[in-house]
C-alpha cells in the first residue's frame, strides 16, 4: 500500500488540483477567488505543485493587465488519481 | 481512517465532498453562457441592419430615388462582406472571449474542458438544417401553408437539431440548455393544438422571435446553474484549516 504524495495530500494543494482537473486552465483570479486564500499563501502552494510537475503556470498580458494562468499536468492527474487510490486503500484497509 | 497533517486532516468525511470539486468546477466552467445573449444580440443587431438597408434600397428604387438606392446597396454590401469576415477570422471569437471575460471578470477566468470533437457529420447536418431554414419559406408558399403553420414546421426540423447539437457537442453544459427546445416545441404544440401564439406579427417573426425568445430563457437558466454550481464549488473548495494565512509554506 503506498503513502499518499505529500505534495497531493496538504490540504491547500489538494484543492488548487482538484479545482484544476475540472477545467482546461484557470488563472490566478478565479484560483484566489474560488479557494479564498491569500495572494501569498496561493502563490506558494501553486509554486511548489509547479515544483513538482504538477501544475504548468504561464504568464502572459491580457492588454496591459497581466494575467497568471494554470494548467494541471499530465503527470499532475496522475499523481492526484494515485493520491485518491492511496487514501481508498488507507480507508479500506483501516 | 483520517490522515492528520499540520493544518489540517483529509479524513474520510472530507474525501466525498472534496471529489466533487472537479466535477462542480466543470458545471460551473460550461455554463458561463452569457456571452450567448450577447452574441444573439449582435446577431439580431448585425441582421436587423442588413435587412433595414435592404429595405430602405428597395424603397429608394420603388420610390425612383436610384442614388441613395445605391448607397444603401454598397452599404449593405458593406455590412455583409464585414460581417462576413469577422465570422469566418478568428475576431469575432476573440471579442466574445474578451467579453466573457468581462462578463465574469469578479469570478475570474476559467477555461473550460473542451467537448469532444464534433462528428464527421456534424458539418452535413449543420448544411441540411441551414438549407431547411431557407427553403421553408418557399416551400409553404408554394404549399400555400397558412403562416401560423411556419412554426410548427420550423420546430419539426429545429427542435431535432438542438437537441442533437446539444448532445453531440455541449453535452457538457447545463441539461438546461435543452429548455430552448423543450419550449420551441411546446410552442409549436400550443400553436397546433388552436392557442393564438404570436399570431397577429410578421410570419418569419413568428419563427424567430420564440426561436430567441427560448434560448435566452434556456442561457439564463444555464447561467444561474453556473451561478450555483460556484457557490457549491467555493463553498467545498475554501479551506477552514488553520494556518492559511499567506504564510504557510509546508
Amino acid at each position: 500500500m503506498s503513502d499518499p504524495d505529500p505534495v497531493v495530500h496538504q490540504p491547500t494543494r489538494l484543492r488548487i488540483m482538484m479545482l484544476l482537473a475540472g477545467v482546461a486552465e484557470a488563472d490566478f483570479t478565479f484560483l484566489l477567488n474560488t479557494l479564498g486564500l491569500t495572494r501569498g499563501n496561493l502563490s506558494a502552494q501553486s509554486a511548489k505543485l509547479e515544483e513538482a510537475g504538477y501544475v504548468e503556470v504561464s504568464k502572459g498580458f491580457v492588454g496591459r493587465v497581466p494575467r497568471t494562468t494554470y494548467k494541471l499536468t499530465a503527470k499532475g492527474r496522475a499523481a492526484l488519481e494515485g493520491y485518491w487510490q492511496a487514501m481508498d486503500g488507507i480507508r479500506a484497509g483501516g | 481512517m483520517k490522515m492528520k497533517t499540520a493544518t489540517g486532516d483529509v479524513g474520510d468525511g472530507a474525501q466525498q465532498p472534496l471529489k466533487d470539486i472537479p466535477r462542480l468546477a466543470g458545471v460551473y466552467s460550461h455554463n458561463r453562457t452569457l456571452v450567448v445573449l450577447v452574441s444573439m444580440l449582435t446577431c439580431c443587431l448585425v441582421s436587423a441592419l442588413i435587412a433595414g438597408l435592404s429595405i430602405g434600397a428597395a424603397r429608394a428604387y420603388g420610390t425612383g430615388h436610384p442614388g441613395p438606392g445605391v448607397v444603401l446597396v454598397v452599404a449593405d454590401a458593406v455590412v455583409c462582406l464585414g460581417w462576413l469576415w469577422l465570422v469566418l477570422s478568428k475576431r469575432l471569437n476573440q471579442w466574445m472571449s474578451g467579453v466573457s471575460d468581462w462578463l465574469y471578470r469578479g469570478d475570474g477566468m476559467v477555461v473550460a474542458t473542451p467537448a469532444s470533437p464534433p462528428a464527421r457529420s456534424a458539418k452535413v447536418v449543420a448544411w441540411v438544417f441551414a438549407l431547411l431554414v431557407c427553403a421553408t419559406p418557399w416551400l409553404t408558399q408554394q404549399w400555400r401553408v397558412p403562416d401560423w403553420c411556419l412554426q410548427p414546421i420550423a420546430a419539426l426540423y429545429a427542435v431535432p437539431f438542438m437537441t442533437w447539437l446539444w448532445w453531440v457537442q455541449q453535452r457538457h453544459q447545463s441539461p438546461l440548455m435543452l429548455l430552448w427546445p423543450v419550449l420551441y416545441a411546446a410552442h409549436a404544440v400550443a400553436l397546433l393544438a388552436g392557442v393564438p401564439l404570436l399570431r397577429s406579427i410578421d410570419p418569419m417573426m413568428q419563427v424567430m422571435l420564440p426561436m430567441a425568445a427560448y434560448s435566452a430563457v434556456a442561457v439564463i437558466a444555464s447561467h444561474l446553474h453556473g451561478r450555483w454550481a460556484l457557490r457549491r464549488l467555493r463553498a467545498l473548495a475554501q479551506t477552514p484549516a488553520a494556518g492559511d494565512d499567506g504564510d504557510e509554506t509546508s
